[in-house]
């Protein structure tokens, strides 16, 4: 075995001529006598020992920098601390965005599993030509890979669950659970803390329920009880028996705390199982040979019809749960983000020009006393070190932080994969952007203003500047803040609608969940409005209205501010007019729940929500203002239509008009709310008014629904009032991070601005001292020194303005509520955008109209 | 030579390398100096610092060194043997005796034990 061969290059280059055989060779011999207790090891001590003699190498070379450099740096930092500070904060925003982004990047791009053979395993993911069928594989398919694959060392299948877990009399809470294959499983899972895994005999028929639990579940909820092992819990329903624990930190397949046996012979072919199958890759094939065989077996048991059109593809592990966009969307956001930063950069280095157009003298000095071109330059890359060094401490700082916080909110809820902590990578990272920042901000204006001969006066060192590209780039930037601005405006706006309640409603004494029935391993879903459907629903409104402490109860699709439903609709008396309308299904009893008020005609009543019923709705008043005019409707007509305008339902008969419920706040594309009854479903919202304070009412709607049927999950329970947070933090969190990027953006431009007009200034000093002694006016000295600045603000202003209506659009289009562009954030960022030039360029003016001609000349 | 003529003892690491050659005598190389200093001193130490101290002994004239024979165990490389001259040794001498003195006195005292 011999050590590694490029840190044997890298070693031998380290060392010095005379010395290189014999040091080498002793490294060498060494690394034999630690491969011989592990090769591993081995390679560890011998790079760590090239590490140290590289650095001894550089650290001797001749020094191009001191430590007086660094002095200066400091002190030229707190002489100017307002460029400074600007620099630094904008430096520090981009390098830490790009460190956060890394640190995410780094999970999907290059995932460590950190599971046996993690680099080997895929997820198997069906193609099937058929329209809407889904890409989970089926139990037949699953079982002919399991006896003939050759290509694959393990295949393994689970379901995702989570269902209601109870401990004794406590309270029902779900639990992020997986029914699991144990085979397979037990190939992945680590050495249990306490009894025993998964195994074969689990699945067998009339074997006793089992469980396996996650340390953190039995720390949490079972208090760490030493006689875990033989304790049975009830998990959705069903009595099971705890045979193990895992310890904390394993979550496959991604955040699951309890693992069932899952046997695969026993699904019913009817059923609909969401299986979702992993694979091990045998060592020497790839993930397509897997495919490709797996292809060939499931075409025997695949129907002769499907068989055309169907493929099988194994991709990564987390491809598999994120379809691949995750990583291609993180190379993007990072070449973007780098990107970013060069802009940043590049404007950071204009300022640092105008820097040393200033000092100049002092430069000039220097060479004069002797310091090469290479000292010069290592001194101002020493201070834009100082600059970008701070940048990226602060960077990371702020990046562990929001790490922190993100892993505090997720509370053990995100993938098992997403390594969210700060290492070595990610702060070998931040110091290369350091590095790149500081190459772009310091050694690139050195070079510059010491091209040719040695630094020589103002005037030269001033017509250095990055001329027109700086001057373009000037103009983007000033683009891209009033775009940012303006998107950050309407943001507001959004999060702003969200905060108004709906007047109708009394929300503060209603309590919300959502209800979805699991249908489990074997049952087919029941359709939308069965006998089944309706008779959960009866049994549902009945159980929730029974609570102790609840006035009324009600099932609904949606309650306001949850989701966006929109539906077209046509009058009787105005067929072929399309109005838009949020949709809604409601249950009988909605609207007392809520305690809106009836403003005219009837509510929902039971005979209403039967499927025979003669189809009714009840609208909202904007509606009737904006369709009718106002007028009396309850009687009218309504039928829902497709985009082509036929018909696509029938006719519905107004019964009753209510105050708008601001189902969708915001959204100002539709003209009103409809709503029809709810018959049947297996998904749902449930509210209950409460004559307590609606939490207290928690566990016993939990239990209740539980007793109505084990198999419904039960998640978001919250007060009406909370409903609708997700988006209003998503509306937060951009809005703060465009405004503040935009803000920052705006800062950097208007540095860039003073900067370019100082330069201006200096490098023309001489000659406006001659128009100024020739009687020149105000606008004839200003006009060639701060032309240029004042087109590029122009210029910025109006594709800024552009950017921002086409960002206004996109945001218009997202999922949640967001008003469409009022055009009111558009010329306010214009307007702040070009007073904050003006400013920006007025101090450098002032100074072009108080250069005295004689001073100007006799400097010279 | 001049910087530690001047200090008239030796670094830490510079005494340790000398008593090592003296300890290893004929077969005082890069590979046994280094583990023996690994050994006395229960940790593992940079090959990086202890080459770079024997480079600096042997400029001050405190070491000489001597390459052996192209060896065929080692793809044809040689060793670098080291060995102490007499002022090495003188300066060993005073760094012990330093030590030792600045030592003298310290048992008595109620040094918490650790």
């Amino acid at each position: 075995m011999t050590p590694p061969d490029v840190w044997r290059r890298l070693l031998r280059w380290s060392l010095d001529a005379d010395r290189r055989a014999d040091v080498e060779a002793d490294l060498a011999e060494e690394f034999d006598l630690w491969a011989a207790q592990s090769p591993a090891r081995a390679r560890r001590w011998y790079r760590r020992q090239v590490v140290a003699f590289v650095a001894r190498r550089i650290f001797r070379a001749p020094r191009w920098w001191s430590a007086t450099d660094v002095r200066l740096a400091v002190r030229l930092a707190r002489r100017q601390p307002v460029a400074t500070l600007t620099s630094i904060l904008a430096l520090a925003a981009v390098i830490g965005l790009s460190i956060a982004a890394f640190t995410f990047a780094r999970s999907f791009v290059f995932p460590d599993l950190r599971l046996p053979s993690g680099d080997r395993l895929g997820r198997v993911v069906m193609n099937r030509a058929a329209p809407g069928a889904s890409d989970h594989p089926r139990p037949a398919e699953v079982l002919a890979w399991m006896r003939g694959a050759r290509t694959a060392a393990s295949i393994g299948a689970f379901q995702f669950a989570s269902p209601p877990l109870q401990i004794e009399d406590g309270d029902a809470r779900p639990v992020d659970a997986a029914f699991i294959t144990p085979g397979p499983f037990a190939r992945l899972a680590p050495a249990p803390l306490k009894g025993r895994l998964l195994i074969e005999a689990d699945t067998q028929r009339g074997a006793t329920p089992v469980v396996v639990i996650g340390e953190s579940l039995w720390r949490g909820r079972l208090a760490a009880d030493p006689g875990v092992i033989g304790r049975t819990i009830r998990i959705a329903g069903e009595l099971r028996t705890i045979v193990g624990v895992l310890p904390a930190g394993f979550a496959f397949p991604v955040r699951e705390r309890a693992w069932m046996p899952l046997s695969i012979e026993a699904i019913p072919s009817a059923g609909t199982p969401r299986l979702v199958v992993w694979t091990i890759t045998a060592p020497s094939h790839t993930r397509a040979d897997v495919a490709a065989e797996f292809g060939v077996l499931a075409a025997h048991v695949i129907p002769e019809t499907e068989r055309a059109g169907t493929s099988v593809s194994v991709l990564s592990y987390v491809d598999g749960f994120t379809g691949g966009s995750a990583s291609a969307g993180s190379a993007l956001v990072l070449s973007l983000l780098l990107v970013f930063l060069c802009a940043v950069s590049l404007n950071v280095a204009n300022l640092m020009l105008a820097r040393c157009a200033a000092r100049s003298g002092e430069l000039a000095m220097r060479a004069a006393l002797g310091a090469s071109r290479a000292r010069i330059v290592g001194q101002l890359f020493v201070e834009s070190l100082v600059t970008s060094g701070a940048a990226a401490l602060i960077g990371i700082v702020g990046v562990q932080w929001l790490l922190g916080w993100i892993r505090a909110q997720a509370g053990g809820r995100l993938p098992f994969w997403l390594d969210l902590t700060l290492d070595t990578s990610v702060v070998a990272y931040a110091v290369l952007l350091a590095i790149v920042a500081s190459t772009l901000t310091g050694i690139v204006p050195a070079l510059r203003i010491t091209r040719g001969q040695a630094p020589g006066s103002g005037a030269r060192v001033a017509s250095v500047a990055l001329g027109r590209f700086a001057a373009s780039l000037l103009a983007v930037q000033l683009a891209a803040s009033l775009a940012l601005l303006a998107t950050a405006g309407l943001l507001a706006e959004g999060l702003g609608s969200f905060a108004q309640r709906s007047p109708a409603a009394d929300e503060s004494r209603v309590l919300t969940a959502v209800l979805y029935r699991d249908a489990g391993v074997s049952a087919a879903r029941p359709r939308w409005g069965s006998p089944e459907l309706v008779a959960l629903r009866l049994e549902l409104e009945r159980a929730l209205a029974g609570l102790p402490g609840a006035e009324r109860a009600a099932v609904s699709l949606s309650v306001p501010r949850a989701d966006k439903n929109i539906g077209i609709y046509e009058t009787e008396s105005r067929p072929g007019v399309p109005i838009r309308l949020q949709q809604v299904l409601a249950g009988p009893g909605f609207f007392e729940t809520l305690s809106v008020p009836l403003r005219s005609g009837r509510v929902f009543t039971q005979a209403d929500a039967r499927p025979d019923a003669h189809p009714v709705a009840v609208v909202s008043e904007q509606f009737v203002t904006a369709a009718f005019g106002g007028r009396a409707v309850v009687g009218q007509r309504i039928r829902e239509v497709r985009a082509d305008g036929t018909a696509a339902a029938p006719w519905l008969e107004i019964v009753g008009v209510v105050p708008d419920l601001a189902m969708a706040p915001g959204d100002r594309t539709t003209r009103g709310e409809i709503f029809e009854p709810l018959i049947g479903t297996d998904f749902m919202y449930a509210s209950v008014k409460a004559t307590v304070p609606p939490l207290a009412l928690e566990s016993a709607m939990r239990a209740a629904i539980a007793r109505t049927d084990p198999r419904i999950r039960v998640t978001d329970v919250q007060p009406l009032t909370d409903v609708g947070w997700e988006t209003r933090a998503t509306l937060r969190g951009g809005t703060g991070v465009l405004g503040v990027l935009g803000l920052l953006t705006l800062m950097l431009s208007l540095a860039g601005m003073y900067a370019l007009a100082s330069l201006s200034v200096t490098s023309r000093t001489r000659e406006i001292g001659i128009r100024l002694a020739l009687g020149g006016s105000a606008r004839d000295v200003l006009a060639p020194v701060l032309g240029r600045t004042i087109r590029q603000l122009g210029t910025g202003a109006a594709a800024g303005a552009l950017l921002a209506v086409i960002l206004g659009r996109l945001v218009a289009n997202m999922p949640f509520a967001i008003p469409g562009s009022t055009g009111v954030f558009v010329p306010l960022a214009a307007v702040l955008l070009v007073s904050a030039g003006l400013a920006a360029v007025w101090a450098p003016a002032r100074r072009a109209l108080r250069i005295s001609p004689s001073d100007a000349l006799r400097g010279d | 030579m001049a910087a530690a003529a001047a200090k008239q003892t030796l670094g830490h690491l510079e005494f340790l390398l000398i008593v090592a050659i003296l300890r290893l005598g004929d077969d005082a190389y890069g590979v046994p100096i280094a583990r023996e200093l690994d050994r006395a001193g229960g940790r593992l130490l940079s090959r990086a610092a202890i080459h770079v101290t024997l480079q600096r002994l042997e400029e001050h004239g405190l070491v000489r060194s001597a390459l052996s024979a192209p060896r065929d165990e080692r793809g044809g490389k040689p060793r670098r043997y080291y060995s102490v001259r007499p002022e090495g040794l003188a300066f060993a001498r005073r760094s012990k005796d330093l030590y030792t003195r600045l030592w003298r006195g310290v048992d008595a005292l109620k040094v918490p034990a650790r």
